[in-house]
């Protein structure tokens, strides 16, 4: 009885294992990759903190304080002098000699509350509200991550400028792949003279010098172009010339996909050409282009970085990593306000995300 | 009228070292609800002929002359949307290597369902039910189940039942099956073979079979055609072909199938290699490996002539009965 129980219980077992699909089982052996699954992790919480960035910045990205310049950060704290407290506070600062430093002003508690009422902002772009994650009452100030010179809170205008900095890689990947794909897709399923053409024309816009290209054509953009408008020109001008690549890369594999049997049999089953690319040619390449996408992410991120830096991208007081590095540009700014790089250490921490991100996801994909 | 009729059909290779003639004038015939079995060596032209059937050779491929009629119309000569109808729908094909000829990242449900799709204007979900049928009768057990799992999860001989099940999906009139059974094991290719002639009895359906193997060829067909060097050397009844051979061709091929002539005895081989088809061989293709060649043999090309019902033979000086 006992034994024939065992014995069912290992059919059911070997039964499952054969019938694992292919999506569990790269689910599995990613899961065990450690840092990858970590960077995911990070990855996720950035981008979900990028989409609530209205409601959990306590101030607006343009708030500004006149009177606290490079104000060092704030710690949240649980205790003082005065022993400790069961709520998490605040202490109040006053300015000191000269325009930099502040003193902590002994004894005034500020306490920490959460869903305050403040800076007036839209969630999401579409509902409009007053209500932010967390918040100390008036004239208490939470400056978690200092202010710039400008006294506009640095934590606030990170996590604005993430929504910037973190989807202009989204948008970008997402026009790259679509050309990417359909070209690539095209280009190796007929072969032959469209083949080269197309081939040509992709090795004809990878050697434009693409930074210099960019940096001309954001430079003869009127200076009083809005924001968002330059944001979206930034975005198609990386992309256009990003596709290029990958096309080359999707030509190649399918090249050689074409040649297999089933492609063969799904055409002497009458299936449409472009049925064939995008059902069985192009799905073929998927552990390709979601690896493709997290290693090139990073690429488009630096891409906003490098060009608000120069000065070339968003503009102020819109707020994007890049640009508020560059306000941290002189050594000066940098011995005396650290803090002010705190933009750096998200760039640092997004891009090595999502390569470790993209590493585990080949392994998981390809365990070749 | 004949359900399917090739005539004088020429497909060639354009390669950088000469044309390869791969089929070089071809007549076959098949009769609706009849199965005809295509034999010959590797390389002697059977698939590609199969394949420009469906108009499916690839450049540097091309069919250079000849006439396909299918129910009288002339498959060379439609438009490439008429041609999509035409396979799948009119022509389904099984392909030698049920391992490589499944989408490893599309459910076979959904590979069968495709070609239902592509064929018949229906929703989603009758293209499934549909295809759940097609399986169930190719006897898949538990077929609405398994429609959901991928090629990998399948055996072999279930692969290939698949492959016809997506062949025969939209009750084609004609299935080419290309040596369905050579990747098979021994138990699994008797499976298949019953299948085929099952499928054949129900739908009236009818079937050319590719195969290097004389014995498939005699359990499965009733007609046969003798491929060489892109040539057909003898058709005609199965039976008579085998039991009574008249191209010397036929004769060292059924000679060379191990344990027929005589058991216990040496293997009979046909001496020699199978011609490069890039050179132009004068006279008859076979004569330098033909055991009975004469010395006319090798200017005279002979031309296929009818000798007793339905058979015909391209040889200049074997008859019936002369052996």
């Amino acid at each position: 009885m006992l034994r024939k129980q065992m014995a069912d219980k290992s059919i059911k077992a070997t039964a499952e294992r054969t019938s694992l699909s292919p999506g569990r089982l790269f689910l599995r052996r990613f899961s065990r990759n450690r840092a990858a699954v970590t960077s995911a992790v990070i990855l996720a919480v950035l981008y979900l903190s990028a989409l609530l960035a209205g409601f959990i910045a306590p101030y607006a990205m343009d708030r500004q304080n006149r009177q606290a310049p490079f104000h060092q950060p704030i710690g949240i704290r649980w205790s003082d002098e005065s022993g400790w407290s069961r709520r998490p506070f605040v202490h109040e600062y006053h300015s000191g000699k000269g325009i930099t430093g502040y003193e902590k002003a002994a004894g005034k508690r500020y306490y920490v509350r959460l869903f305050v009422r403040g800076d007036r902002y839209k969630l999401l772009g579409l509902i409009p509200s007053d209500r932010h994650l967390f918040g100390v009452d008036a004239p208490g100030k939470v400056y978690l991550l200092g202010t710039d010179r400008f006294g506009r809170d640095i934590f606030s205008r990170v996590l604005y400028g993430a929504q910037i900095s973190l989807s202009i890689g989204l948008v970008g990947i997402v026009i790259t792949f679509f050309i990417g794909l359909t070209v690539g897709g095209i280009s190796g399923y007929y072969g032959g003279t469209v083949d080269n053409l197309i081939m040509r024309f992709s090795e004809l816009v990878m050697a434009f010098p693409s930074f210099y290209l960019i940096l001309a054509i954001m430079a003869v953009l009127p200076t009083g172009m809005a924001s968002s408008l330059r944001y979206l020109l930034m975005i198609c001008v990386l992309s256009f010339i990003g596709w290029a690549g990958m096309a080359r890369v999707i030509r190649g594999m399918v090249l050689s996909i074409r040649e297999r049997d089933y492609v063969t049999a799904a055409r002497s089953q009458g299936v449409s050409d472009w049925r064939i690319i995008t059902r069985h040619l192009l799905p073929n390449t998927v552990s390709y282009v979601i690896v493709a996408i997290t290693l090139s992410l990073p690429g488009y991120i630096l891409g906003e970085v490098a060009l608000s830096f120069l000065g070339m991208g968003i503009q102020e007081p819109m707020a994007s990593w890049g640009n508020m590095l560059q306000a941290a540009q002189n050594i000066r700014v940098l011995t005396s306000y650290p803090w002010m790089l705190a933009p750096g250490a998200m760039i640092f921490i997004t891009v090595l995300s999502f390569n470790l991100l993209g590493d585990g996801l080949r392994d998981a994909l390809d365990p070749r | 009228m004949s359900l399917l009729h090739i005539k004088g059909l020429r497909t060639h290779f354009q390669t950088e070292a000469g044309i390869i003639r791969a089929v070089d004038g071809v007549d076959l015939e098949l009769e609706s609800g009849r199965t005809l079995g295509i034999v010959g060596e590797s390389g002697c032209g059977k698939s590609v002929t199969m394949l420009s059937v469906m108009r499916l050779i690839q450049p540097p491929g091309e069919i250079v002359a000849g006439r396909i009629l299918f129910e009288g119309r002339d498959l060379l000569a439609l438009n490439r949307e008429e041609m999509r109808q035409v396979r799948g729908g009119d022509i389904g094909m099984v392909f030698q290597d049920p391992m490589t000829s499944l989408n490893p990242v599309l459910s076979v449900g959904e590979q069968i369902a495709e070609a239902i799709e592509v064929h018949k204007r229906m929703s989603r979900k009758r293209a499934w039910s549909m295809a759940i049928e097609a399986m169930e009768r190719v006897s898949i057990p538990d077929a609405a189940d398994r429609a959901k799992d991928y090629p990998h999860q399948f055996s072999g001989g279930m692969r290939q039942r698949i492959m016809i099940a997506m062949a025969i999906a939209c009750k084609p009139r004609l299935l080419i099956a290309d040596e369905p059974t050579t990747a098979l094991d021994m138990t699994v290719q008797a499976q298949i073979l019953n299948l085929l002639r099952d499928l054949q009895a129900e739908n009236k359906m009818s079937i050319i079979v590719i195969t290097h193997d004389l014995r498939v060829a005699a359990q499965l067909c009733h007609d046969l055609a003798v491929f060489y060097a892109g040539r057909v050397l003898e058709r005609g009844n199965a039976e008579q072909i085998l039991s009574n051979p008249g191209h010397p061709y036929t004769i060292a091929l059924r000679n060379s199938i191990p344990g027929l002539p005589c058991p216990g005895e040496r293997l009979q081989t046909i001496g020699g290699n199978p011609p490069n088809l890039i050179d132009e061989i004068s006279g008859c293709v076979f004569h330098p490996r033909c055991s009975t060649a004469r010395s006319s043999c090798s200017n005279l090309s002979p031309v296929e002539r009818s000798v007793s019902d339905g058979r015909s033979l391209a040889c200049s000086y074997h008859a019936l009965g002369e052996m």
